[in-house]
């Protein structure tokens, strides 16, 4: 019984130490799970996607009000990070309205039966504190975001380059919103054909390219 | 003489309509293609609190002139383009050119008569 109980300590302290030694802080002394939500308030937010092609660049963006997400992150803990994006096909813009139709249409994102793209964010690997101001409550980390990106009801996992700064409220933070602030920025690319998007007969590859690249800027504060 | 006008007017109307599209371009920040409805204005802002500089962006809705139509569908936007502009100008110009001869012809026959 006794060797039981010591083996199951000794247990406990390995997966602890492990934990330990694959968790990284922001070093401004904080713990716990903090959740956050998107707010236009905080800062600029912004989800864009590009296509190149030869014929062809097209910028195009989100309207923020359509886009919704949440954070769940553990301050002692950046790893175990969790969230979704969400944002309406609807809502995607590239400056001419007719081939915004087109985006919308069933050929391409099919938004009547696919309203919603989304990203559900797993965890974080790879975290590297890059900037750490302790008196401004202030870090930040850059990482690899690894979760699920769906679209057009196909679901396939994806990585991502992220910045994440963290903000500790202050008096300061409080004349725009209550709360800790996180910003976090990156980008990704996925490709077309992975999603079943066939598009209008020989555009994609010569007018839109067969990869989208997403890059998106998102502000939080915490409940 | 009034069909002649209408070539030469015709003939000369597409190089406005080339600087418009120059002009555009280069508003717009890049070659136009297809004629853009929305522009993107992106300013540069500097925030304290998150210690670094944001781009801002807004939307400016209007007009671009680009090579082609911002549409495919059948609509008066469908001339909204270089291309389609120049070519109707240039038909024009070719119908105008075609009348002129025409006139020239009846005349000869009748003053012939």
């Amino acid at each position: 019984m006794i060797k039981l109980l010591k083996f199951i300590a000794l247990g406990v302290l390995f997966i602890t130490t492990l934990n330990t030694a694959f968790s990284t802080d922001f070093g401004l002394n904080l713990s716990g799970d903090r959740k956050f939500n998107l707010n236009h308030n905080v800062g600029p937010n912004e989800l864009r996607f590009n296509s190149s092609a030869p014929l062809e660049d097209i910028v195009g963006y989100v309207d923020k009000d359509a886009i919704s997400s949440s954070v769940t992150l553990n301050l002692a803990n950046i790893e175990n990070a969790t969230g979704t994006v969400v944002f309406k096909v609807d809502a995607m813009e590239t400056g001419i309205k007719t081939r915004d139709e087109h985006l919308h249409g069933p050929n391409w994102l099919d938004a009547s039966q696919y309203p919603e793209i989304k990203f559900e964010l797993k965890n974080l690997k790879d975290v590297k504190i890059v900037q750490k101001d302790p008196p401004l409550g202030r870090a930040t980390a850059e990482a690899t975001a690894v979760g699920v990106f769906t679209m057009r009801g196909i679901s396939k996992n994806i990585t991502s380059k992220v910045k994440i700064t963290f903000v500790k409220e202050s008096d300061f933070t409080m004349k725009r919103a209550n709360g800790d602030f996180l910003f976090v920025e990156g980008s990704f690319s996925i490709k077309l054909a992975d999603f079943n998007v066939q598009g209008t007969k020989g555009v994609i590859g010569s007018k839109v390219g067969k990869e989208i690249d997403i890059t998106y800027k998102l502000f939080y504060n915490s409940n | 003489m009034f069909w002649k006008y209408l070539s030469i007017i015709s003939l000369i109307l597409i190089m406005p309509v080339i600087v418009l599209w120059l002009s555009d371009s280069n508003d717009y920040g890049r070659m136009l293609i297809y004629s853009m409805e929305q522009k993107e204005i992106k300013t540069e802002e500097y925030d304290p609190i998150f210690g670094q500089k944001f781009e801002k962006t807004e939307i400016q809705k209007g007009f671009w002139l680009g090579l082609l139509p911002p549409t495919d569908q059948i609509s008066p936007k469908i001339f909204l383009g270089v291309i389609p502009l120049s070519s109707a100008f240039l038909a024009l110009s070719i119908f105008g050119f075609v009348m002129l001869r025409i006139q020239k012809n009846k005349k000869e026959k009748s003053t012939n008569i």
